[in-house]
């Protein structure tokens, strides 16, 4: 067994709403180990974002997690009350979103939005969290920290708020961070430059990350390994050479071929056919079916789970298994 | 043959400075754009966000008139046109935005959306018109049955094939895309990015395609223009953007893009350090001086022309071809 932080196990989290029931998150389980940055892909609507609120008790009803556990040290979060549970974000767990202004206080200073966090969590003196605040802001790459504390969020650029962002999770040495779009907000030159400062923090700080994300490109530059999630269950894992060089499942096959690159030389692209499936009416086979190109009989028949098509290469399909088993006779 | 050409374009806009300031200031969205779109050719614009690519774009569409600078459509100037003649144009000339559904009038339905355009230049008669939006949807990749149905009704890659349905609508010569898949979904986007393509070969269509996406720019255009802070840096053929580019600006675009494939060995590669500076003041000389790692002094003092340095490539780059990437 390898060392794990956290542990998600078959995770069920679902909406009541006046249309029915969205059944966001169907059985999806993962690890992650000390320092191992697992990507998160899918498309909008599949459920990543879900999954990681439900890993800390975000999820505010109609939503509701009504099974499975997430075990952080053998101690299972979805079992904690609220008190406990803010104990455990922020400091165990650290969060940085899409969108850094919405996330920063408005009214508050750079400085107090950082200093608060870190005394609420810990027994320090504020001007020793006011120091703290400027070493983590000078190492997330940003230029006179001293300076910085007096400004205000919309004083900064977009860039520079997400340094703040994420200057502040790790302003608690969290074991995990979980970061949702951390770049998608930000332009190309940008984003490069938070991406080579989010790879560097993660060797200094030896911090696990959980990275979401809809951009295979960014998954590919930052991530250990990747779990594809496709109608709020999880249809593939494993490293990033697994799912970029030898990818199994259909849909991440199709994913990858359906990205434009720079050296391109097909003149056309292969989408994917159709569009994903509404969360309201899943069906209980499996979901990707409908755009499959590999369709065969036997998928109408049941919802194929995860199996091993590798050394921690995780496969959720029928067909993928059948064909290595040609590939393997001939 | 030159489809649509564009000299010395500007474009300024005026920043309210704020409450207690005296004067206002001058943004410089688009300052001094010649740039020049073939006929059935897509022309890639590419730059970061502020840079005044989509200022630029509703400069052609004629949706903004510029403040200097001339612009030829088919060899006529269209620059101050208005009345009957600008009516026309916009036959000639369409645009498809980047949010699919603030640019359809919820309250109408597709069939109305599509066929409105058909009805204001009085193509045909009610009976040709809805005829001529069916073939439209199908086109676009549509079921004739939705013609009937509200823009809500349908998902973000749906909605935008609308969109392209409208444009197309009075058969136009060229199609201004404003970063038209940047809302949709991976999956999606390559449907639409194939769309767009196949439409361009059957109706011989040239697209300004403007994206901050470099790969979908790289796959979409014949050509690609680089533009920063108001100023195009760089136009060269899209297949030689990735190997013969030579502007520092571009090859810092280049190396930013996020590659899906597994990178070999340890990679930090150059990283373009700094933020896209305020339209408001652009530094003095070239523009790009205070980010570019290779500035020499001449580029503090002097604003670089865009010239050409082989056969259709063009460079504002003092020292472009002077040194190794």
């Amino acid at each position: 067994m390898r060392e794990t932080v956290l542990e998600v196990n078959d995770l069920y989290t679902r909406f009541r709403t006046r249309h029915g029931e969205v059944r966001a998150v169907n059985g999806v389980s993962f690890e992650i180990a000390p320092g191992e940055t697992l990507g998160l892909v899918g498309e909008s609507g599949c459920g990543k974002t879900v999954t990681a609120l439900s890993l800390v008790g975000l999820i505010d009803p109609p939503g509701e997690i009504y099974s499975g556990e997430v075990l952080l040290d053998e101690q299972n979060l979805l079992e904690l009350n609220r008190k406990e549970l803010r104990e455990i974000r922020g400091k165990e767990i650290a969060f940085v979103f899409q969108d850094p202004l919405s996330s920063l206080n408005p009214v508050l200073s750079i400085g107090t939005q950082l200093t608060e966090t870190i005394i609420a969590h810990e027994r320090v003196t504020r001007d020793a969290a006011r120091l703290r605040a400027v070493d983590l802001l000078d190492r997330v790459g940003l230029p006179g920290p001293e300076k910085l504390l007096h400004r205000y969020p919309f004083q900064l650029s977009g860039g520079m708020r997400q340094r703040v962002m994420i200057a502040m999770a790790l302003s608690l040495h969290p074991r995990i961070l979980i970061a949702d779009e951390p770049t998608t907000a930000l332009d190309v030159t940008v984003q490069a430059q938070i991406l080579a400062e989010m790879r560097r923090l993660k060797r200094e700080f030896g911090t696990a990350i959980l990275l979401i994300t809809h951009d295979l490109g960014v998954v590919a530059e930052l991530a250990d390994s990747v779990a594809v999630m496709y109608a709020g269950s999880i249809v593939e894992m494993g490293s990033i050479q697994d799912i970029f060089e030898r990818p199994g499942h259909p849909y991440t096959r199709a994913l990858l071929k359906s990205v434009p690159r720079l050296s391109q030389s097909s003149t056309f692209l292969e989408p994917v056919k159709g569009q994903p499936p509404s969360m309201l009416n899943l069906p209980d086979n499996c979901a990707f079916l409908p755009r499959c190109p590999q369709a065969k009989s036997v998928c109408y028949e049941g919802k194929p789970q995860l199996q091993a098509l590798g050394y921690h290469h995780l496969v959720a399909c029928y067909c993928v298994g059948a064909e290595r088993q040609e590939a393997i006779m001939a | 043959m030159t489809l649509l050409q564009t000299e010395d374009l500007i474009k300024y806009y005026t920043a309210d400075g704020g409450l207690f300031s005296r004067g206002s200031l001058k943004v410089h969205a688009v300052d001094g754009v010649a740039i020049k779109i073939e006929r059935g050719e897509t022309l890639g614009l590419v730059g970061e966000s502020g840079c005044g690519k989509s200022t630029l774009g509703r400069l052609l569409a004629r949706l903004e008139d510029p403040d200097a600078g001339k612009i030829f459509f088919d060899s006529q100037e269209i620059t101050g046109c208005t009345g009957e003649e600008q009516r026309l144009l916009r036959s000639k000339i369409q645009i498809i935005f980047q949010d699919s559904y603030s640019s359809l009038d919820p309250r109408q339905t597709v069939g109305g959306i599509i066929m409105e355009p058909l009805a204001n230049f009085g193509v045909g008669n009610r009976q040709e018109r809805k005829e001529k939006v069916a073939k439209l949807l199908e086109t676009v990749g549509l079921e004739p049955t939705h013609i009937s149905r509200y823009p809500h009704e349908f998902s973000g890659g749906q909605r935008q094939r609308i969109n392209i349905a409208r444009a197309l609508a009075l058969t136009p010569e060229l199609i201004i895309c404003d970063e038209p898949v940047s809302s949709l979904d991976v999956s999606i986007r390559a449907q639409i990015l194939n769309l767009l393509k196949k439409l361009k070969d059957e109706f011989g269509l040239a697209y300004l395609f403007i994206s901050h996406d470099l790969s979908a720019v790289s796959y979409m255009a014949d050509r690609i223009a680089v533009m920063y802070l108001g100023k195009i840096v760089e136009v060269l053929d899209a297949g030689g953007f990735t190997s013969r580019s030579c502007h520092p600006y571009s090859w810092a675009l280049l190396a930013a893009v996020p590659v899906p494939e597994v990178r070999k060995g340890d990679f930090e590669r150059e990283i373009l350090y700094g933020e896209p500076p305020n339209a408001v003041n652009p530094p003095d000389g070239c523009r790009f001086h205070p980010r570019c790692p290779r500035v020499k002094a001449i580029c503090r003092e002097k604003e670089p022309e865009l010239r050409e340095v082989e056969d259709g490539h063009l460079v504002a780059c003092h020292l472009a071809g002077q040194f190794e990437r």
